[in-house]
């Protein structure tokens, strides 16, 4: 490879890894609690407050 | 490297690693289909075209994650060599299964609306103020038009046509896509799946594809910035260390790379570096019957004059070289490309010991 384009390269991804780590991250943190087991053991919201 | 156009220029490696990668490809999706339905079973159970489509679309992603790997290790090892070699190949079947899950999903979940499924895709759903319900599709969409264009143009003919800066250019569109895929599974795959194994399998490729670029790239760095310093005849070393129709790359200043050849014994020539197709490291190549062989793709230039042999007609720089005892000058100031200048010779006696 060309001199700039080994540089090009490298500062690419020196951009582009923090960016779509915090990326990652942050769509893990914000995605919703997963749904409750039809065999959830404890007692319901709508069973406690009818 | 061909004169004309040829559609593939098919020989034993290539079929043998178009062969793998179709074999792979299937053995994939069989096996994760397999897993899934044995998995989600009763109310849990999804559709087979549903298990379809996340099967092309985690068989897309792992490959795109090793072609973008393949770069990097064959600079840090020339044991890679032979995958870089066909890379493009498999590039096409990566674009294949990649628009087989984007085009199974556009059916499936737009196709049966009264709206243009592809305007669905951009205007069905999505909040821009929410990352969980950021559109995540037009991602996906917009990643496959890149790779639509990199396939279209991943032949020599394009290649030759629009000039190596230009199809490199276009071609580092590869590093944006991938940044739209890894949001599209962010924003897609990772918001509805709880077991860790999506996260995993995202975060495992960034890291991978990430560190292998910024390894490779940091030693090339590290190369270039220890470079000997300029004057008019630099010693790049002794001929003796240089292997027969063999090179040593040597960095001058912070100028290109230099590839100093020893061939049919006794000679030395210097050339540029970087091959005219796309950039390979010709230091890494060889001297085959009489010509500089690029590692890469096997561009091939004469060692006199950096001009390919006719009908071929790249050309790299050419540098002058001279002996002082063992030792070899190079003058780093580069001759126009396919420029002739006489090469150094080792006296024969030397050279037969």
């Amino acid at each position: 490879m060309k001199r700039a384009h080994r540089r090009v390269h490298l500062v690419m991804w020196v951009l582009l890894l923090p960016a779509l780590a915090v990326l990652l991250y942050a769509a893990l943190q914000a995605r919703p609690s997963p749904p409750l087991q039809e065999d959830f053991p404890g007692v319901r919201a709508q069973e406690r407050f009818p | 490297m061909s004169h004309g156009y040829t559609t593939v220029q098919w020989n034993r490696n290539k079929r043998f690693y178009d062969l793998a990668i179709v074999v792979g490809v299937v053995a994939f999706v069989v096996v994760y289909m397999a897993v899934a339905m044995a998995r989600w079973t009763g109310p849990q159970a999804l559709s087979p075209e549903i298990v379809m489509i996340r099967a092309l679309a985690a068989c897309a992603f792992a490959m795109l994650t090793i072609i973008l790997c393949i770069g990097p290790l064959a600079r840090l090892s020339p044991r890679f060599l032979p995958l870089l070699y066909n890379r493009r190949h498999l590039g096409v079947s990566f674009f294949i299964v990649a628009l087989a899950h984007g085009g199974l999903a556009t059916v499936w979940y737009h196709g049966f609306g009264e709206v243009n499924p592809i305007v669905s895709i951009y205007t069905s759903d999505g909040r821009f103020d929410s990352l969980p319900g950021f559109p995540f599709q037009p991602l996906g969409s917009l990643a496959l038009i890149v790779f639509f264009i990199m396939a279209a143009t991943s032949h020599d003919y394009w290649n030759a046509n629009l000039g190596a800066p230009v199809w490199k250019a276009l071609h580092m569109g590869v590093y944006g896509a991938y940044g739209l895929v890894i949001g599209h599974i962010a924003l897609g795959a990772l918001q509805s799946e709880f077991s860790g194994l999506t996260s995993v399998f995202a975060a495992g490729s960034l890291v991978l594809v990430a560190g292998l670029h910024l390894t490779a790239g940091l030693a090339t760095w590290r190369r270039d910035s220890t470079g000997l310093a300029p004057s008019d005849w630099v010693d790049v070393g002794s001929w003796r260390d240089i292997p027969d129709g063999r090179a040593i790359g040597v960095q001058i200043g912070s100028g290109e790379r230099i590839a100093v050849f020893r061939y049919d014994g006794s000679k030395i020539a210097a050339v540029g570096n970087a091959c005219q197709h796309q950039n390979g490291p010709l230091c890494e190549g060889r001297v085959i019957d009489g010509a500089i062989t690029c590692p890469w793709h096997g561009f091939q230039y004469r060692p006199e004059d950096g001009a390919s042999p006719p009908p071929f007609t790249e050309k790299i720089p050419t540098y002058q070289v001279r002996l002082d005892g063992d030792r070899v000058q190079v003058n780093p100031t580069a001759l126009p490309p396919g420029t002739p200048r006489p090469v150094a010779r080792v006296h024969q006696e030397q050279a037969d010991v």
